[in-house]
C-alpha cells in the first residue's frame, strides 16, 4: 500500500464516519426497550443468541449487512511457538507462529463521540458467566456470538468501521510488511545485576571475592544513591515491544502468521502485532 | 495443539525422498551451488560423523579428507540447497556421534563395511 492510495482514503474517512454514527445509535435505541423487560423476557433473547452464537459458526453473522473490514494499525494473536521455513534461496529462517486474528469490533470510536478515529477489537472466546453484566451489554450490542477475552483499541487507517465486523490477518497485513510486536516478556524471578543489567562483575579468582556483586553504587558527591539505581530485582515479566520485524507468510485457513526472528513472551501469550507507522 | 499447528508449517518443505543411512555410512551429498545467475551441483563425499534430528532442522555433519586436511561440512538435509544424497558405502559404527574420527589417522579411521545392513 503506497501513501498516494493512502492520503485520499484518510480524507474519506471523516465523511464517511457520520453515516455509522446514526445506525449506531439506531442500534443503542433498539436496545433500550430490551433491557428495561423482565428476566424472563432477557432469558428468552439470550435464548435467542445462544441460537444466532450457533448459527454464527457460519464465518459471518448473516442477518446484518456490513461494510468490508477496515484496515486498522494492529491486531491481537497468540503466540504459538518458533520454527524455521526455508526461504527461495534456501536459506533457513527462524520464525514465529502467531494466531493472529480473527478480530471482532466491538466497539467503534467516532470522531465526534470520542474525537478520534478507531475500533475497539476482541480476540478469543470468552464463557458468557465470565463476563459481568456491563461488558455483556457492551458485547450484546455490537451482536457479537459470544463475548471476547482479549479487547484492545486500534486506529481505523482506511474503511468504514462498524461493530460485530470480522478482521482478518490478510485484511490488515501483507507478506513482507514490517511490524512491530508487543507482548509481555517471560518472567525470570529475583536477578542480580549481571543478568538483569549486564555489569560485567568482578574477576573470577586471584583471590577475588566480588564474583557477581553490584558494588558501586554512586559517588560519594551527592551523598545519596540515584533513584532508578541498577540493582538486583525483579526481572522479565514485562511489556516489550520489538520492532522491525517482518512478515514473511500469511496462511489466512489457519489465522496464522509467521513472523521472522523472536517475539515477546512465552508460547500461549498475548500478543499485539502492529504497523510500524 | 501448539507443536502439531508448528510441524504443520514445516510439513510442505520436509523432503520424502531422503534414503535412509547412518553415521559411519558414507555418502554424496549434492550441493546446488549459484554463481552470478548459474547454478551448477557440487558434490561433497564423506563419512557421516553426526546427525542432529530436529524435522526441519534435521543435520549432518560429513567429514571427508582433502589433499591431505580433514573438511567437515554440516548439512540442513532438508534445505533445497541439498540436491541429493546417494548413500556409497555402509559402515560398521558402535556410536551415534562419531567425533573420534578427528583424532585418528586416515588409516586408524577406516571403517569396517556393515554387510548385514
Amino acid at each position: 500500500m503506497s501513501n498516494e492510495e493512502k492520503s485520499p482514503q484518510e480524507t474519506v474517512a471523516p465523511e464517511t464516519a457520520p453515516e455509522v454514527t446514526p445506525e449506531a445509535q439506531e442500534a443503542v435505541a433498539a436496545e433500550q426497550p430490551e433491557a428495561a423487560q423482565t428476566e424472563a423476557a432477557e432469558s428468552q433473547s439470550e435464548a435467542a443468541e445462544s441460537q444466532l452464537a450457533a448459527a454464527a459458526e457460519a464465518p459471518a453473522p448473516a442477518k446484518r449487512e456490513l461494510p468490508p473490514p477496515p484496515v486498522i494499525t494492529g491486531l491481537i494473536g497468540r503466540k504459538l511457538g518458533m520454527t524455521h521455513i526455508f526461504d527461495e534461496q534456501g536459506r533457513m529462517v527462524a520464525v514465529t507462529a502467531v494466531e493472529l486474528g480473527p478480530c471482532y469490533v466491538v466497539q467503534v470510536r467516532t470522531p465526534e463521540r470520542d474525537g478520534y478515529l478507531a475500533v475497539q477489537v476482541g480476540f478469543g472466546e470468552q464463557k458468557r458467566q465470565r463476563v459481568n453484566k456491563p461488558m455483556q451489554g457492551i458485547f450484546r450490542k455490537a451482536e457479537l456470538p459470544r463475548p471476547l477475552r482479549y479487547l484492545r483499541e486500534f486506529r481505523v487507517i482506511e474503511g468504514q468501521p462498524a461493530s460485530g465486523q470480522e478482521i482478518r490477518a490478510e485484511h490488515v497485513f501483507q507478506v513482507g510488511e514490517i511490524v512491530k510486536v508487543t507482548g509481555t516478556s517471560k518472567g525470570k524471578g529475583f536477578a542480580g545485576v549481571v543478568r538483569r543489567y549486564g555489569f560485567a562483575g568482578g574477576p573470577k579468582t586471584h583471590g577475588s571475592m566480588t564474583h557477581r556483586r553490584p558494588l558501586s553504587s554512586g559517588a560519594t558527591g551527592p551523598q545519596r544513591v540515584f533513584k532508578g539505581k541498577t540493582m538486583p530485582g525483579r526481572m522479565g515479566g514485562e511489556r516489550v515491544t520489538t520492532r522491525g520485524l517482518t512478515i514473511v507468510a500469511i496462511k489466512p485457513e489457519q489465522n496464522l502468521v509467521l513472523i521472522k526472528g523472536s517475539v515477546p513472551g512465552g508460547k500461549g501469550s498475548i500478543v499485539y502485532v502492529q504497523k510500524q507507522q | 495443539m501448539n507443536q502439531a499447528t508448528l510441524n504443520a508449517i514445516t510439513e510442505p518443505y520436509l523432503k520424502k525422498d531422503i534414503p535412509e543411512f547412518r553415521p559411519g555410512d558414507t555418502v554424496r551429498v549434492h550441493v546446488r551451488v549459484v554463481e552470478g545467475n548459474k547454478e551448477r551441483t557440487q558434490i561433497f563425499e564423506g563419512v557421516v560423523i553426526a546427525r542432529k534430528h530436529g524435522g526441519i532442522a534435521d543435520t549432518i555433519t560429513v567429514r571427508k579428507i582433502s589433499y591431505g586436511v580433514g573438511v567437515e561440512r554440516t548439512f540442513p538435509i532438508h534445505s533445497p540447497t541439498v540436491a541429493k544424497i546417494e548413500v556409497v558405502r555402509k559402515g560398521k559404527v558402535r556410536r551415534a556421534k562419531l567425533h573420534y574420527l578427528r583424532n585418528l589417522s586416515s588409516k586408524e579411521a577406516r571403517l569396517k563395511e556393515d554387510m548385514s545392513r
